[in-house]
């Protein structure tokens, strides 16, 4: 009987700790609808009047900057650039350490050291060497400095995959014929395929939301990304459209990840997880 | 540890393959690891060695340099603004960590105790770890707003409400609030998989001997887990001294400077006051500290005789 009650109260906390979690969502669920009027006078209250101009005005975005999906676009290019180069590199390099002799296999300490470094020593010399390049508000130059950022995880993840992998499939291939480059292209990784998708739909993820690198490198706003995107929804396009068409493109910004993770829960969570103990 | 022999291991695991190609072997896996070592060299090593050399710079990030010493290092020093980007920083590291670790482990041992919906509050819990910061940032900083906010018409009901992110005082608490919110899942999520190991028997004789829930949780549960939660512990605090995004969002350091953190400090002595070379040496300082701590950190840790890697 008591335990029951304990149960229930405890209950009651998680679920208003998931309300509480999720109040921006929320939030921006209710307001979306919302004119600026029905935000002011009943900012937690179920619209008043359905005000679908909201979105249409979020779609289009300010009036002195680029629609939404623009950016969108702009984050797909750094982000499949990221992920398609870091993948490839991080990949070979996460098999290569499992194969490798003791010698080679140092370089594990390289990577392990590289990912736990902060990220914030490398800003300012970053703004000057992509500078230099000629790179900077390049969409796929941000894509390169992104695969550099991801590499070090990628490949610590694949290779503790690939420490698992059996040996004996290669070796048959290999006794057969194969070349190593052979075997490596055409065994191991289609059996791989699935824990591939896994870790690069992390990486997606963690890139989709990045900002800081962004905010240093992408100067021109034709060149920035959703986030920047978002923060673009302040002061003037509220002073146009009213606070309801920000959260509408707030809302409309987060809706592909939110249906992606309802998809997919398991193997983010699973994979999020082998990231932080690996 | 006895060193396994090698050439037995060798012959028997891996023969066909190593035995065939010899020293040709090592160089084609060298060249497997080069793409992946020259861009991470490129876009992170050489940087970082390269902020070494500009934090004895005094340099506006174009032009020609002049070499002041430990000039940038000791204008730090007696820089009062960054004097309290390191304190707001340590602030928020540690509500941080302890915020996130403390909840998130609670919420695990509730769901692994397999609570009513525990599927779903494990999906609606882990959900704000993948949104973007910018977008928990800018939500909350509307919520937070005096005139257009839902925060406080929420707090009004148990008589709370408060000039949130006009207050000076206050505001560095109403930014990591929300970072806390946003961040309990991935404790959670790491928590609940390490419960997970834990043998059902141990609950089950447990339970049979009389030992009450709450005990089995405190007594059990988390002492089974504790260097899970250790490292939790850790990991969280380093990514909340390096903090970037939800103050830069939120607050952007302000007002004034009553919310600048480490990181925004060195963005806006770069990119706004083109101060690079002082803004080189802030953020090597700061790198220097979080090694440090975390060094201290699992020495203590080490010495409590809390790991098994030891």
């Amino acid at each position: 009987m008591i335990s029951r009650m304990i149960s229930s109260i405890g209950v009651l906390l998680l679920v208003a700790w998931a309300i509480a979690e999720l109040l921006p969502v929320i939030a921006s669920l209710l307001s979306a609808f919302k004119s600026s009027n029905d935000i002011l006078l009943n900012p937690i209250g179920i619209p008043k009047r359905f005000v679908w101009a909201n979105f249409a005005h979020a779609w289009s975005g300010p009036h002195f900057g680029m629609p939404l999906w623009r950016y969108a676009i702009n984050s797909a290019i750094a982000v499949g650039v990221g992920v398609g180069v870091g993948m490839s590199v991080g990949t070979c390099a996460g098999y290569a350490l499992v194969r490798s002799s003791r010698s080679v296999a140092l370089l594990n300490r390289y990577f392990v050291v590289l990912l736990t470094a902060p990220g914030i020593v490398t800003w300012v010399p970053l703004f000057s060497l992509m500078s230099s390049f000629n790179l900077l508000s390049n969409r796929f130059g941000l894509g390169l400095v992104y695969a550099a950022f991801v590499t070090p995880l990628v490949t610590v993840l694949m290779r503790s995959y690939f420490a698992a992998f059996p040996l004996d499939l290669i070796e048959a291939a290999v006794i057969d014929g194969a070349s190593e480059t052979r075997a490596f292209l055409r065994i191991v990784l289609p059996t791989s395929v699935g824990v591939m998708s896994v870790v690069a739909l992390i990486q997606a993820i963690w890139l989709w939301n990045e900002l800081a690198l962004a905010v240093i490198l992408m100067i021109d706003p034709r060149s920035q990304t959703l986030p920047l995107g978002m923060l673009q929804l302040k002061g003037q396009f509220i002073d146009d459209y009213g606070y309801g068409a920000q959260y509408a493109a707030l809302l409309l910004a987060i809706l592909p990840i939110i249906a992606m993770f309802a998809i997919v829960q398991r193997r983010i969570t699973d994979g999020m997880r082998l990231g932080a103990l690996r | 540890m006895v060193e396994p022999d090698v050439s037995v291991r060798r012959s028997t695991k891996v023969s066909a393959v190593q035995r065939r190609e010899g020293r040709w072997s090592r160089l084609r896996w060298l060249g497997y690891l080069t793409p992946a070592v020259a861009l991470t060299g490129l876009f992170i090593v050489y940087p970082a060695i390269r902020s070494v050399q500009i934090a004895f710079l005094s340099w506006p990030g174009y032009g020609p340099t002049r070499n002041v010493g430990f000039g940038n290092f000791t204008g730090l020093w007696h820089d009062a603004v960054a004097r309290s980007a390191v304190f707001h920083s340590l602030i928020y590291a540690t509500l941080l960590a302890g915020g996130t670790v403390v909840v998130g482990t609670v919420i695990a041992i509730a769901i692994d105790r397999k609570v009513v919906g525990h599927t779903v509050f494990k999906f609606l819990i882990f959900l704000p770890v993948l949104l973007p910061t910018t977008f928990i940032g800018l939500a909350w900083a509307n919520g937070f707003d005096s005139y257009l906010g839902w925060v406080n018409p929420i707090l009004s009901h148990v008589g709370l409400s408060h000039a949130w992110l006009s207050n000076p005082d206050t505001i560095i608490y109403a930014v990591v609030t929300a970072a806390i919110l946003a961040g309990t899942g991935f404790p959670m999520i790491v928590v609940l998989a390490a419960l997970g190991d834990i043998p059902q028997e141990i609950h089950e004789a447990a339970t049979l001997d009389g030992v009450s829930s709450f005990q089995r949780a405190w007594k059990i549960s988390v002492p089974l887990v504790r260097e899970v939660l250790a490292t939790l512990l850790l990991l969280q605090f380093i990514f909340g001294m390096g903090q970037f995004d939800f103050v830069y969002v939120m607050t952007n350091g302000g007002p004034g400077v009553s919310s600048e953190v480490i990181s925004t400090f060195v963005y806006h002595q770069a990119f706004d006051d083109h101060r690079f070379g002082y803004a080189a040496a802030a953020s090597l300082v700061m790198s220097l500290m979080i090694a440090l701590l975390a060094l201290l950190y699992m020495t203590a840790f080490r010495a409590r005789g809390m790991t098994r890697a030891g």
